[in-house]
């Protein structure tokens, strides 16, 4: 992560000029945390609203911001949270579909106008959306957004070494799914 | 297909060994999102300024339309019999409609008490139940994470 951005924002906190340290915050971060949200829930409409979400508790929140953590983990932290609570109020709405919806992602995303991705990569995506919620975290932010386990730590509040067994788990579930799927 | 000479990569599954994922986003999402947000924001902003202060104008308001029935009341009491109604009623309904008049933001300025604007404030923070679920939210899954996670 940025250090250069890292420490600006600090900066503008500390004199207490939180418009320009969200704006910065905005502008830095937006891609980065839109693509942490979408890998988990694929929808782009979904990530819109869930990033702008993110981003108004950020901006409520800001002025309370201690330092304890670094920028960049507490924002991957409040979007992981915004996410965890969508895919669980997902997973209430639609209890009985829900293990139909999971094996049907490669056919949402053959649907979905934002997708133009090969079959293969339907495949992964499928395979990734078919692991419990947190080892699906835990992969997308190793795999996908290619983060350090202290990173992914910091983050999530989790140990190294939990989080690297969830890694391993989440990499079996998926190799034995791709391996069923495309051969 | 050998999943283990991999090393555990999916890249094999992405053309050209890039690690795409095939999702897009609408074309200049990302130049519009940044002004769609602050703009949110800013509503939010105005929002929180906006309702707290209009409850307390409610309140100030109500005060005075009690006390204008409890002196209407006092009046029509106290006042001799033979006395011609239609009068009471039109010196209530100025009384009234005084009162409500005085009832601009100057008026409030100068009246509400430093305590007041304290209450203001602590109506903000105490009434923010968003800030509160966020927090139960957050430990919440902080606990269910460290067990799903082992």
């Amino acid at each position: 992560m940025s250090d250069i951005l890292e420490k600006q924002i600090v900066d503008l906190l500390a004199s207490r000029n939180h418009d320009e340290a969200f704006r910065i915050i905005v502008s830095g971060y937006k891609e980065r945390l839109y693509w942490h949200i979408r890998n988990m829930v694929l929808s782009h409409d979904d990530t819109d609203d869930l990033l702008q979400d993110t981003f108004v508790k950020v901006w409520k929140k800001l002025s309370k911001f201690e330092g304890r953590s670094q920028v960049y983990s507490w924002l991957f932290r409040i979007a992981t949270n915004e996410t965890l609570t969508f895919l669980a109020q997902k997973k209430k709405r639609h209890a009985s579909s829900m293990d139909d919806e999971r094996n049907d992602v490669s056919r949402y995303l053959k649907a979905d106008e934002y997708f133009d991705g090969e079959y293969a990569q339907a495949i992964l995506l499928e395979a990734v959306q078919s692991l419990p919620d947190k080892q699906r975290i835990v992969f997308t932010m190793k795999y996908f957004q290619e983060m350090k386990y202290d990173e992914i730590s910091a983050v999530l509040e989790t140990s190294v070494g939990a989080l690297k067994a969830s890694y391993h788990h989440a990499v079996k579930k998926v190799e034995g799914y791709v391996k069923l799927k495309v051969e | 297909m050998d999943l283990n000479n991999d090393k555990r990569n999916f890249d094999f599954l992405h053309p050209a060994g890039q690690k795409s994922t095939g999702m897009k986003v609408p074309e200049g999402y990302f130049d519009s999102l940044e002004h769609k947000i602050l703009s949110k924001v800013h509503d939010e902003k105005t929002e929180r300024k906006i309702v707290p202060i209009t409850r307390k104008v409610y309140g100030v308001v109500a005060i005075f339309a009690v006390a204008a029935s409890l002196i209407w009341g006092a009046f029509f009491f106290f006042s001799p019999k033979g006395v011609d109604t239609n009068l009471n009623n039109d010196v209530a309904e100025t009384l009234n409609w005084e009162l409500y008049e005085e009832m601009d933001e100057y008026f409030l300025a100068e009246n509400l008490t430093e305590a007041d604007l304290e209450n203001i404030e602590f109506e903000n923070t105490y009434l923010s139940s968003e800030e509160i679920l966020n927090y139960i939210e957050e430990n919440h899954y902080s606990e269910y994470l460290i067990s799903e996670l082992y």
